[in-house]
C-alpha cells in the first residue's frame, strides 16, 4: 500500500481532493517541520558564526577546560544523546502501533530533557556563582585576562539552546499524553521527534565549537 | 506524500461556508480573505510610509519649510524605509497577493495550514501597530536607518530615536519575522504538497515559482536577522559588546564596551538584507510574466530558461551580501569576491529580462491597466539593473556608496518594480477577488502618474548621487553639492505627482470593490487555473477538483478558433 | 484518517523498519547509533586535536540526521535541501567571515 501511495494515487480515505506527488515525498506537516528546522539551523548557525567570528578576531580567549568541568559537560552530552535514542525508539514504537511504548519512551525523552535542563541550570549557577561571570564580565581565572565575550556568547548560545530544550520538553509531554490516548498518529510523535533530534544536533555543534575548540 | 492527509485541516474549516461576519471577514481561514486583509493593511501602512516621504521631500526641496527638525528627518527616512519594505511591499506583494493566488493557481482548496495562515496575519497586525506607535514615544521613532547599524542602534543614548523608539522597532521587526516565517512555511508546504492533479512543477505558472523561491529565500535568510536582533537586544539592554568596539566615545564619554565590531552586524544584516530585496522583487517579476502572456496573447518565451534564471538569481542572491559593505572596512579580498559574484547575478537577471521582452515579440498587445503596469515593470527592472552594475563594481562604489545614486537604484528596484508588479497583480486579479473589475480610466491615470512621477524622481536621483549628494542629509549646504541639490525641488514635485497617483489607486480600489462593473469568470481570457473558479471564488475555490492537462500559457493554441486554451482543457 | 495513520507513514517501498502493523519494530539500530555517538563524544574530549574535533562534529551530526531524523528514508530532494540549506549556507557564511574576522577587530 505504501508503494501505491508513493506513486501519488491517494486512496479514497480522504477522497475528494487529490494532489500531485510531491518532490519531498512527505506529508505537508512534515515538509513544514523540515523547513522550520532548516530555518532554525540557520538561526543557530548565525549565532555560532558570530561566535566564530569573534573568537577568531579576539586577542585572547579562556581555556574552556579550566572554566568548565569537562566531565560534567560530557555527562550533559550523554544525557541529550540518550534522550535522542529514546526518542527514536518512541517514533519507531508509535509507527508500529505500539502506543504504550510510544508514550513510555516519549516520556523518558522528556525526563532526559528535564535532566539536561537541570544540569544546564547548574552550569549557569557555576559560571555566575563560582566564577563571578556576568553577561558583561568574563569568568575570573587566575592568570587570565577578562574576556567578556566569553560570557556573552556562553549565555546567549546556551540560553537559546536551553530555551529550545525547554519548549521541546513541553512538546514531548503533550505528545506523550496524546500518544497514550491514541489521539495523535505516528506523525505527531514523529514531528516532535524531529524537533528533539534537531535540538540534539544543535548541541553537537555547540559542544564541539564552544566547549572544545 | 500522504495524500490522504494533504488536507488534514479540512476538518477544521470543513466545507461549510462560514456565515457570520466575524468568521467570514475578520478571523477567516480563507486564503483569499486573508490575502485581501493583508492588502488593506498594506494600504494603510502605505499611506503612512508615503506620507513620511512627502514630509521629508518637502524639507529637501524647500529646507526649513516643512516644519521638520534634523532629528525628525532621520527618523522619517528610517521609518519610511522600514515601513515601506517590511510593511508595504512585503505585505502587499508577498503576503497579500501570494496568499490570494497560490492556492488558486495551483488548484488547492486553501493553504496547507489555514489556521496558521490566519495566525500569521493576526501576528503582523500588532507588529504594524507597534511600529506606528513608536512614533509617539519619547525621543520619537527609530532613527538609525532601516538597516539600524550599531552603534547608533545599539546604544540607547546615541541619538533621540535610539531609545524606546529603537526598542519598539526591534520588537515590531521580531513580530514581522515570526509572521513572515509562518507564512513562508505555509507557502512552501502548499506549493510542494497541494498541487492539483496534473499540476506538475514544470506546469506551474511563473508566479508560483517566484513565490516558492522567495519563500525559500525568506526561510533561509531571515534567521540571520533574528540572530542579529537577539544580539542587538543584548547589546542594548544587557550591556554586552557583540557589535560595539572598544574605545567608543559617545558625547565625550568613553564607553566601557570592549571587543565587538559593528561589521559583524552589517554582515548578519545584509545576509538577510540582500536576499530580502529579491524576496520582494521576484514575485513582482513572476506576476509580470503572467500578465504579459495574457495580454500579449503569447506563451511566455523561455519558460524553462526563466525558471532556471530565477533559481540562479536566488542562489547567487544568497552569497553576494557583501556588496553593501565595500567601503565599510571589510577585508578588501572579500570585496573582490563580492564584486565579481554580484556582477555574475546580472547575467540571470538579463536572461529574465530577455524572456520578459521576448514574450512581447510580434504580439498584438492589449494595453489594459495590468498590462501597462507589467510593461512599466520591465522598464524599471532594466533601468535599476543598470545602476546595479555600477554599484557592484567595488571601485565605482567607492564614489557611489551612500549617495543618491544608491537611493535611485534601489527605489527603481524595490519601489517601482515591486510596486508595479503588485499593481499589475491587483488590477489583474481584482475580478477574482471581488467579482468586479477596477475602473480602467482611473487605472490608466494611476499608471501614467506613477510611471512619470517615479521615473523622473529616481533617474534624476542617480545624477544627483554622481554629483556628490550623499543620502540621509537634512540639508545640503556645501558649495560643491549645490548644483546637484538644485534639482531637489524638481524631484519633490514629481514625487508629489507619484504620491497623488496612489490616491487615485486607493479611490479606485475601494470604489470598485462595491461599484465596479461585474466581471465574468475569465475577463482577461487567460489560461491559468484561477480563471476556472468563480468570480469571486467561494470558500474552497472549486466544487470539483480541477485537473490540469497542459502548460500554464496556452495562448495561440486550440483549433476551435478561440486561439487559447485553459490549463484544464484537453 | 485515523486508520491511514496506523499504517504508518509512506516512506516508499524501501521503508524497512517499523513499517507495518504488529511487526515488532527494530530498535536496535538506534541504540547502536547511540553507542557510536557516546564513543565519539569521549574521543572528541580526550583527543585534543582540531581536525579530530571537526571530524567528530561532522560524523555525529550525520548520524543524528541520517538515522535518528530518518533522512535515510527520505526523498533525495529533501536530503539535499537540508544539507545545502541548513548546513551548506552556514558553512559558507563562516568561510567568508573567517577571512573577515582575521582582520576585523583591532587588538586592544
Ligand atoms: C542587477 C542586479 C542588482 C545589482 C547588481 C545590485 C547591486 C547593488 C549594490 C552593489 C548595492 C550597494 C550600493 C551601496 O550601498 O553602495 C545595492 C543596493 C541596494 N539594492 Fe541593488 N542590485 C541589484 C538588484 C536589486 C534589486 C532587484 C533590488 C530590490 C528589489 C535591489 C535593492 C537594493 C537596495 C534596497 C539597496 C540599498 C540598501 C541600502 O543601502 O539602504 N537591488 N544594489
Ligand atoms: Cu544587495
Amino acid at each position: 500500500m505504501s508503494g501505491e501511495a508513493a506513486a501519488g494515487h491517494g486512496h479514497a480515505a480522504h477522497g475528494e481532493w487529490e494532489c500531485e506527488p510531491t518532490p519531498f515525498k512527505a506529508s505537508w506537516p512534515k515538509v513544514m517541520m523540515w523547513w522550520f528546522l532548516i530555518g532554525d539551523a540557520v538561526l543557530f548557525g548565525s549565532l555560532l558564526v558570530a561566535y566564530g567570528f569573534n573568537r577568531v578576531a579576539a586577542p585572547a580567549w579562556l581555556p574552556q577546560d579550566k572554566v568548565f568541568s569537562m566531565n560534567f559537560i560530557t555527562v550533559m552530552t550523554f544525557t541529550l544523546i540518550t534522550s535522542s535514542a529514546t526518542m527514536a525508539t518512541a517514533v519507531a514504537a508509535s509507527r508500529a502501533g505500539d502506543r504504550k511504548n510510544a508514550c513510555l519512551f516519549t516520556m523518558l525523552t522528556a525526563v532526559g530533557g528535564i535532566a539536561f535542563l537541570g544540569m544546564q541550570v547548574y552550569e549557569w549557577w557555576h559560571m555566575i556563582g563560582h566564577h563571578g561571570a556576568r553577561l558583561t564580565v568574563g569568568p575570573k581565572l587566575e592568570g587570565f585576562p577578562d574576556v567578556p565575550a566569553f560570557s556573552a556568547y556562553f549565555f546567549m548560545i546556551t540560553g537559546f539552546h536551553g530555551s529550545h530544550v525547554l519548549s521541546g520538553v513541553f512538546i514531548l509531554l503533550y505528545t506523550g499524553f496524546n500518544a497514550l490516548r491514541g489521539r495523535n498518529g505516528p506523525e505527531g510523535v514523529e514531528l516532535a521527534g524531529l524537533y528533539w533530534h534537531f535540538v540534539d544536533l544543535v548541541w553537537v555543534f555547540v559542544f564541539g565549537t564552544y566547549y572544545l575548540i | 506524500m500522504a495524500l490522504t492527509h494533504s488536507h488534514g485541516t479540512d476538518a477544521a474549516h470543513g466545507h461549510d461556508h462560514p456565515s457570520g461576519f466575524w468568521s467570514k471577514y475578520i478571523f477567516s481561514f480563507d486564503h483569499k480573505v486573508i490575502g485581501v486583509q493583508y492588502l488593506i493593511l498594506a494600504c494603510i501602512m502605505g499611506l503612512i510610509g508615503a506620507g513620511l516621504s512627502v514630509w521629508f521631500r518637502t524639507q529637501l526641496a524647500w529646507p526649513g519649510k516643512a516644519g521638520m527638525s534634523p532629528e525628525n528627518y532621520v527618523m522619517a527616512v528610517t521609518m519610511h524605509g522600514t515601513i515601506m519594505i517590511f510593511f508595504v511591499v512585503s505585505l502587499s506583494l508577498s503576503s497579500g497577493l501570494g496568499n490570494f493566488c497560490i492556492p488558486l493557481q495551483i488548484g488547492a482548496r486553501d493553504m496547507a495550514y489555514p489556521l496558521l495562515n490566519m495566525l500569521s496575519f493576526w501576528t503582523i497586525v500588532p507588529g504594524a501597530a507597534i511600529m506606528v506607535a513608536s512614533f509617539f514615544v519619547e525621543g520619537g521613532g527609530a532613527a538609525g536607518g532601516w538597516t539600524s547599524y550599531p552603534p547608533l542602534s545599539a546604544l540607547p543614548k546615541a541619538a533621540p530615536g535610539s531609545g524606546t523608539g529603537q526598542t519598539l522597532w526591534l520588537l515590531a521587526m521580531a513580530i514581522f519575522v515570526v509572521s513572515f516565517t509562518l507564512g513562508g512555511l505555509n507557502y512552501v508546504a502548499t506549493i510542494l504538497n497541494l498541487r492539483a492533479r496534473g499540476m506538475t512543477l514544470m506546469r506551474m505558472p511563473i508566479t508560483i515559482w517566484t513565490y516558492f523561491i522567495s519563500a525559500v529565500l525568506g526561510l533561509l535568510s531571515f534567521p540571520a536577522l533574528t540572530a542579529a536582533a537577539i544580539m542587538l537586544l543584548l547589546d542594548r539592554h544587557g550591556g554586552t559588546s557583540f557589535f560595539l568596539p572598544s574605545k567608543l566615545i559617545l558625547s565625550g564619554q568613553l564607553q566601557t564596551n570592549t571587543g565587538g565590531t559593528p561589521l559583524l552586524f552589517q554582515h548578519l544584516f545584509w545576509f538577510l538584507g540582500h536576499p530580502e530585496v529579491y524576496i520582494l522583487v521576484l514575485p513582482a517579476v513572476g506576476i509580470a510574466f503572467d500578465v504579459l502572456a495574457a495580454n500579449a496573447r503569447r506563451p511566455v518565451m523561455g519558460y524553462k530558461a526563466s525558471v532556471f534564471a530565477l533559481w540562479a538569481i536566488a542562489f547567487l542572491g544568497m552569497i553576494v551580501w557583501g556588496h553593501h559593505m565595500f567601503i565599510s572596512g571589510m577585508n578588501p579580498y572579500l570585496g573582490k569576491y563580492f564584486s565579481i559574484s554580484t556582477l555574475i547575478i546580472t547575467a540571470p537577471f538579463a536572461l529574465l529580462g530577455v524572456c520578459l521582452l521576448g514574450t512581447l515579440w510580434r504580439a498584438r498587445i492589449r494595453f489594459n491597466t495590468p498590462m501597462l503596469f507589467a510593461l512599466g515593470l520591465i522598464s524599471a527592472v532594466g533601468t535599476g539593473g543598470i545602476g546595479g552594475l555600477f554599484l557592484a563594481t567595488a571601485t565605482a562604489d567607492l564614489h557611489f556608496h551612500d549617495t543618491y545614486f544608491v537611493v535611485g537604484h534601489f527605489h527603481l528596484m524595490i519601489g517601482v518594480t515591486s510596486l508595479m508588479g503588485t499593481f499589475a497583480g491587483i488590477y489583474y486579479w481584482f475580478p477574482k477577488m471581488f467579482g468586479r473589475t477596477m475602473n480602467e480610466t482611473l487605472g490608466k491615470l494611476h499608471f501614467v502618474g506613477t510611471m512619470v512621477g517615479t521615473f523622473v524622481v529616481f533617474t534624476v536621483q542617480h545624477f544627483q548621487g554622481m554629483g556628490g549628494m550623499t543620502r540621509r542629509y537634512y540639508e545640503y549646504v556645501n558649495e560643491y553639492v549645490k548644483p546637484a541639490a538644485a534639482l531637489n525641488p524638481l524631484v519633490t514635485i514629481f514625487a508629489f505627482i507619484a504620491f497623488g497617483s496612489q490616491l487615485i489607486f486607493l479611490v479606485n480600489f475601494f470604489w470598485s470593490m462595491f461599484a465596479g462593473a461585474k466581471a465574468s469568470k475569465n475577463p482577461w481570457e487567460a489560461t491559468t487555473l484561477e480563471w476556472t473558479a468563480e468570480s469571486p471564488a467561494g470558500h474552497g475555490n472549486w466544487n470539483e477538483p480541477p485537473v490540469v492537462r497542459g502548460d500554464p500559457y496556452r495562448y495561440g493554441e486550440g483549433a476551435d478558433g478561440k486561439g487559447w486554451k485553459l490549463q484544464t482543457d484537453a | 484518517m485515523a486508520d491511514a495513520h496506523a499504517h504508518g507513514h509512506d516512506h516508499g517501498p524501501d521503508h524497512s523498519h517499523g513499517g507495518g502493523h504488529g511487526h515488532a519494530p527494530s530498535y536496535r539500530g538506534y541504540w547502536i547509533a547511540w553507542f557510536i555517538l557516546l564513543i565519539l563524544t569521549v574521543v572528541m574530549i580526550k583527543i585534543h586535536n582540531r581536525n579530530v574535533l571537526l571530524a567528530g562534529i561532522g560524523i555525529k551530526s550525520c548520524i543524528i540526521g541520517w538515522w535518528f531524523m530518518h533522512l535515510k528514508h527520505e526523498a533525495r530532494a529533501l536530503v539535499w535541501t537540508v544539507v545545502l540549506g541548513g548546513l551548506g549556507f552556514v558553512l559558507f557564511l563562516f568561510y567568508l567571515m573567517y577571512f573577515e574576522a582575521a582582520k576585523a577587530i583591532p587588538s586592544v
